[in-house]
């Protein structure tokens, strides 16, 4: 069998081994798509929506509640720590989304293999910084909280933080294996598309 | 509609067979293939606006429909390619018979190609030249060559076998 017949069968079969939409079907997919484009990729999905939920409380906890002067300017210094993030997340975010996969096969891969790259490094080098300020932070304030109410110390308190600290170490772990997982598969496309 | 919705409508309904085919080789369920196809019109919609030369939109859209699908990596990449052919449906004619199962065997042996070898297989026998392939691909109308040469070599020792 020769390339002519290869082609000639694929030709002749093809298209009876797909099923076009119809005019309504395919209308239903661009109105979907014009929705799923305001939110596209979603990096960090969870920690948006965590920064989303703590600015809420924050904000209404300085408006509702009656705390004295030093609980506010406390409130007001982790809610502006938590914008902060909120901007940088934002900005990861818009990043991600700007680059369109209207390009050759080999441009995307070269794209994507240094997008999880970056991550990787971003994430090896600056994860502990971040996540022990983090949780410092939140140590800080929690500890600043309990003496502005007057209570007393209690070691249910560090247990908690010393459990929150591990967890976070386990969904870092986690999250870097998804990453070098992804980043050996993408390499291996980039191989055998080169070979 | 939307002046800008009706134009994509329009060259989606005219250029829909493209994602349909990359589906068929990248992906052996409906539903994943129903999937995918979203997510290709919905990269579509967002690339629309700089489709610049509408003479080269079947390219276009096989560049974005096969970096959509590859970017899928699955852990399940060994495919059971039995379970996703339509079946043949015994109508007594001995040569269409014959066609229905050598066209199955003709899937079945580009979806053995590894993800990127697969669209360049489907690209020539979609009758894109060789330049055509390379700029879809990013890669050198030679290497093209040398690839659809060492491709077509494996086709044919399937089809003696």
């Amino acid at each position: 069998m020769n390339t002519n017949d290869l082609k000639e069968m694929w030709k002749s079969r093809i298209d009876g081994n797909i099923q076009d939409y119809s005019q309504e079907e395919l209308s239903g997919l661009v109105v979907k798509s014009a929705r799923m484009s305001m939110k596209a990729i979603q990096p960090n999905i969870i920690t948006r929506l965590f920064l989303g939920a703590v600015t809420v409380i924050l904000i209404w906890r300085i408006a509702t509640e009656g705390y004295s002067v030093e609980m506010d300017i406390m409130y007001v210094a982790v809610l502006l720590l938590v914008l902060v993030c909120c901007i940088f997340v934002e900005r990861a975010a818009y990043i991600m989304n700007k680059y369109n996969p209207d390009v050759s096969v080999k441009e995307w891969l070269e794209y994507r293999i240094r997008q999880v790259e970056k991550s990787i490094n971003y994430r090896t080098k600056y994860s502990f910084l971040m996540y022990g300020s983090a949780l410092i932070s939140g140590c800080v304030a929690y500890s600043i909280v309990q003496l502005l109410h007057n209570v007393s110390f209690n070691w249910i308190s560090i247990v908690i933080f010393i459990s929150l600290f591990v967890l976070i170490l386990v969904i870092r772990y986690i999250e870097l294996r998804q990453y070098n997982k992804t980043l050996a598969e993408l390499k291996e496309l980039y191989r055998q598309l080169e070979e | 509609m939307k002046p800008v919705d009706e134009d994509f409508l329009r060259m989606l309904s005219r250029y829909q067979g493209i994602i349909h085919k990359v589906n068929l080789i990248y992906f052996n369920t409906p539903e994943d293939r129903k999937d995918n196809f979203q997510e290709v019109v919905c990269q579509l919609w967002k690339s629309f606006p700089s489709l610049k030369d509408s003479g080269k939109t079947g390219s276009w859209i096989y560049a974005v429909a096969i970096n959509v699908s590859i970017s899928k990596i699955r852990k399940d990449s060994k495919y059971v390619f039995t379970d996703s052919i339509p079946e043949i449906t015994h109508t007594g004619d001995v040569d269409r018979i014959e066609r229905d199962m050598d066209f199955s065997r003709l899937l079945n042996a580009i979806r053995s190609f590894n993800k990127t070898d697969r669209s360049i297989m489907l690209l020539y026998l979609e009758e894109y030249s060789y330049s055509e392939i390379a700029e879809i691909m990013g890669i050198s109308v030679s290497h093209v060559g040398v690839k659809i040469h060492r491709l077509t070599g494996r086709l044919q020792k399937h089809f003696k076998i």
